[in-house]
């Protein structure tokens, strides 16, 4: 074909696909950072073949293989899945990519990267390149006219699964002829797939840890208590001793037998087992987020003793304590959920509320928070050392019978001093004086100062709080006795019958609901994949962007009024900062604006997809394992057996 | 003659894993075989005059340029090509 002719078809293509570009290219002078100069090929035709300015040559398509080259790459990849797609640098083998196209899904992606203004000038002009214009399923990026952040591009262009197989092709000699933008292509292309990697990794680490562990939970929540429960119940008539594993804990643990009732005891999860093995028996322990080793609590008397803690807790917690557990409210939207179903069927909602405490980050924070909940008339603290007291963080019996002297220069932390009790220097860390300055501030806010008692003998110094032995603290405060089970004993569960079915109605229609969430948000990102594409083209007509549009809108009401949407939403709120990822340069026009608009929209529907079919997936893995089950056996009281007498005829 | 089969493939896989200062090493140290072998084609008018220039021109410029591309494409589309067309290909 005459060349003059060739290239008024290339332009006429290129403008149609690209408008805005192709204006940019027709003005354009090039100045080439090389000379292109054509050879003879022994298949036909000419070669093309690069001079580099220091006098180099570098064959671009083959002399004697310019058509097989491509053929023999695609033998070499051997079986391509229809969907598998293609990033390829260099125009030059344009056989390769329009044989890898065959080979292909009409619908998969093919990326094509030319990093030289040189290559593709010479190729409007001698070679047919319609088929990058419309006929093949391809995207052409070319460096110098096409504009946009490429990593940005190639997160709109390509989904997490494309990236896991895709074809990556270098153009021969295009590592010598544009180094500096292969490498950098290179780079942007693995930047695209690990911010997906990461997003993607983020997604599931919190469906796959803390919506497993509320999964898991949820059979001790229907059949445990409510923390607000105990609000109050100790009238300002009674003492409760917060009992921490510090390591002054040593000397004065047995001190604690005196207590004979006269006051409530509230453990930490790290005392429990030192408590019971000298013969004490704590009225509550508290686990605030279950990190701690299993071992820690494994011990035969742990049963009587009820706990206090979350739903979100690690399930091998809950799972080996089978007595009364008191639930505080978890900053997780799930058991907002839970408690709606639950007032959905509930015939008694009182105890059916989120009940939250006070936590500084240890959960000696949250048992004094506990303590001054329910009233107590001192808050006497022990084992509260907050400082390594020879050189130890924990009493003997805790996470060994007999804890190491810590080297304190070899664990990599940050130690430093603070005030002791005696006036002395003390050594620290960070997180232990943070838990010290929650303390102070708690007892400052709550106006405590007459009424918190430092009792550890030892350790750092809590401002506001007054020191006193224990033995002294035993024999001043602990004066009338105090029935804590008896009290306990009459506390009906947080869920009656009706409740507990409403509950786990919700629980088994979870799945499904949520799948549908998924494919919903599935439908949204392909969508906006559609309309990313759309705002490219400059020249679209309405009714493409009207009716894109509404497809989008649709979906948008949908996330916005449907009560899983909702819910899957609320619980992505946590990994909002991730969002943030994608909020970036100013838009310069409407048309960067659309494309900020579709960008949005791909990423946070496909993350709204990846994250509901991670929880559909987790609540059908449970529900295989350990069902749920609501029965006769839940009956308690005249309006439980109302209640079942009634949902045994509806069914 | 199944020398040169053997020189060009060894060359051919070192080129395809990016070992080219070793794909280099190999062809320069069997370049007698390839030559024996170009001129042998030669000889027996196999190719032309022309194109038995135009292969060793290829070849040279190859190695002066360090490009590797072009010594694969001269290889395996050219004197490899003329080698199982001779011989024929192993099955």
């Amino acid at each position: 074909m005459d060349k003059k002719l060739l290239y008024t078809i290339n332009m006429a293509e290129f403008e149609k696909a690209y408008p805005q570009e192709a204006e940019k290219y027709g003005r354009m002078k090039i100045n080439p950072k090389f000379d292109l100069k054509e050879v003879k090929s022994y298949g036909g035709g000419t070669s093309l073949m690069a001079k580099m300015p220091d006098g180099k040559e570098y064959l671009l398509q083959g002399v004697y293989g310019k058509d097989d080259y491509g053929l023999d790459i695609i033998k070499g990849y051997g079986r391509i899945l229809p969907m598998t797609p293609l990033f390829c640098v260099g125009l030059t083998q344009i056989n390769f990519i329009k044989e890898f196209s065959k080979a292909v899904d009409e619908n998969c992606l093919i990326v094509v990267y030319e990093p030289s203004l040189e290559v593709f000038d010479y190729m409007m002009h001698n070679e047919d390149m319609t088929p990058f214009f419309g006929k093949l399923p391809a995207t052409l990026y070319v460096e110098g006219i096409m504009g946009g952040n490429f990593v940005d591009r190639l997160m709109n262009i390509f989904t997490l699964e494309a990236f896991s197989s895709i074809k990556y092709f270098i153009s021969p000699n295009y590592k010598n002829i544009c180094h500096d933008d292969v490498l950098k292509v290179s780079k942007d292309l693995k930047e695209a797939y690990v911010r997906m990697m990461t997003l993607w990794n983020t997604a599931a680490l919190y469906t796959d840890v803390v919506t497993k562990n509320m999964l898991y939970n949820l059979r001790s929540y229907i059949d445990g208590y409510n923390v607000s429960q105990l609000k109050g119940m100790l009238k300002k008539k009674y003492p409760a001793f917060i009992i921490s594993a510090g390591p002054s804990l040593n000397k004065n643990i047995d001190e604690l037998k005196r207590i004979k009732g006269r006051a409530v005891i509230i453990a930490v999860d790290t005392a429990i087992k030192p408590l019971l093995n000298h013969g004490i028996k704590p009225d509550f322990f508290c686990i605030v987020d279950g990190k701690k080793p299993t071992e820690l609590m494994n011990h035969p008397g742990i049963n009587e003793i009820p706990l206090v803690t979350s739903l979100s807790v690690a399930s091998g917690i809950m799972d080996l304590h089978k007595g009364k557990k008191f639930f505080y409210g978890s900053s997780e939207s799930f058991e907002d959920e839970i408690i709606k179903a639950a007032h959905r069927g509930a015939g008694c909602k009182d105890n059916l509320t989120k009940q939250n405490l006070s936590t500084g980050g240890s959960v000696a924070n949250t048992a004094f928070a506990l303590a001054h909940f329910m009233d107590a008339k001192e808050l006497i603290l022990v084992g509260q050392d907050l400082a390594l007291t020879n050189g130890r963080t924990h009493a003997d019996g805790t996470f060994k019978e007999k804890m190491d002297k810590l080297n304190l220069e070899s664990d990599g932390l940050v130690y430093f001093e603070v005030e002791g009790i005696h006036g002395n220097k003390v050594i620290t860390r960070n997180d232990f004086d943070r838990y010290r300055l929650w303390f102070e501030e708690f007892i400052e806010k709550m106006h405590l100062e007459k009424i918190a008692i430092d009792a550890t003998q030892g350790g750092a110094k809590i401002h506001g709080a007054r020191l006193m032995t224990l033995r002294k603290a035993i024999d001043t405060y602990c004066k009338d006795k105090v029935d804590m089970k008896a009290m306990l004993d009459k506390l009906p569960k947080m869920m009656d019958y009706g409740a507990k079915k409403a509950t786990v109605d919700f629980y088994y229609e979870l799945a499904d609901k949520v799948e549908e969430v998924s494919k919903m948000a599935a439908k949204g990102e392909r969508a906006y994949r559609k309309f990313a594409r759309l705002v490219e083209k400059e020249d679209v007509t309405d009714t493409e962007l009207i009716k894109c549009a509404e497809k989008i809108k649709k979906v948008n009401d949908y996330m916005n009024s449907d009560e899983y949407a909702l819910f899957v939403q609320a619980a992505m709120i946590d990994i909002d900062y991730v969002m943030r990822m994608s909020i970036y340069d100013e838009k310069e026009d409407e048309k960067e604006e659309r494309t900020q608009i579709a960008k949005e929209g791909i990423l946070l529907n496909g993350l709204i997809a990846r994250y509901a079919k991670g929880i559909a997936n987790g609540v059908r893995e449970v529900n295989k394992r350990r069902p749920i089950k609501v029965g006769k056996k839940d009956v308690v009281g005249p309006i439980d057996k109302l209640i079942y007498e009634l949902s045994k005829e509806a069914e | 003659m199944e020398n040169v089969k053997v020189v060009i493939e060894e060359v051919l896989e070192h080129i395809k894993n990016s070992r080219f200062s070793v794909a280099r090493q190999v062809f320069l140290d069997n370049y007698k075989i390839i030559e024996n072998f170009l001129l042998f084609i030669g000889e027996n008018q196999v190719i032309t005059g022309d194109e038995l220039r135009d292969l060793s021109e290829n070849l040279v410029a190859s190695l002066e340029n360090n490009d590797y591309y072009r010594l694969e494409d001269t290889l395996r589309y050219a004197i490899l090509s003329v080698y199982n067309q001779l011989f024929g290909e192993e099955t």
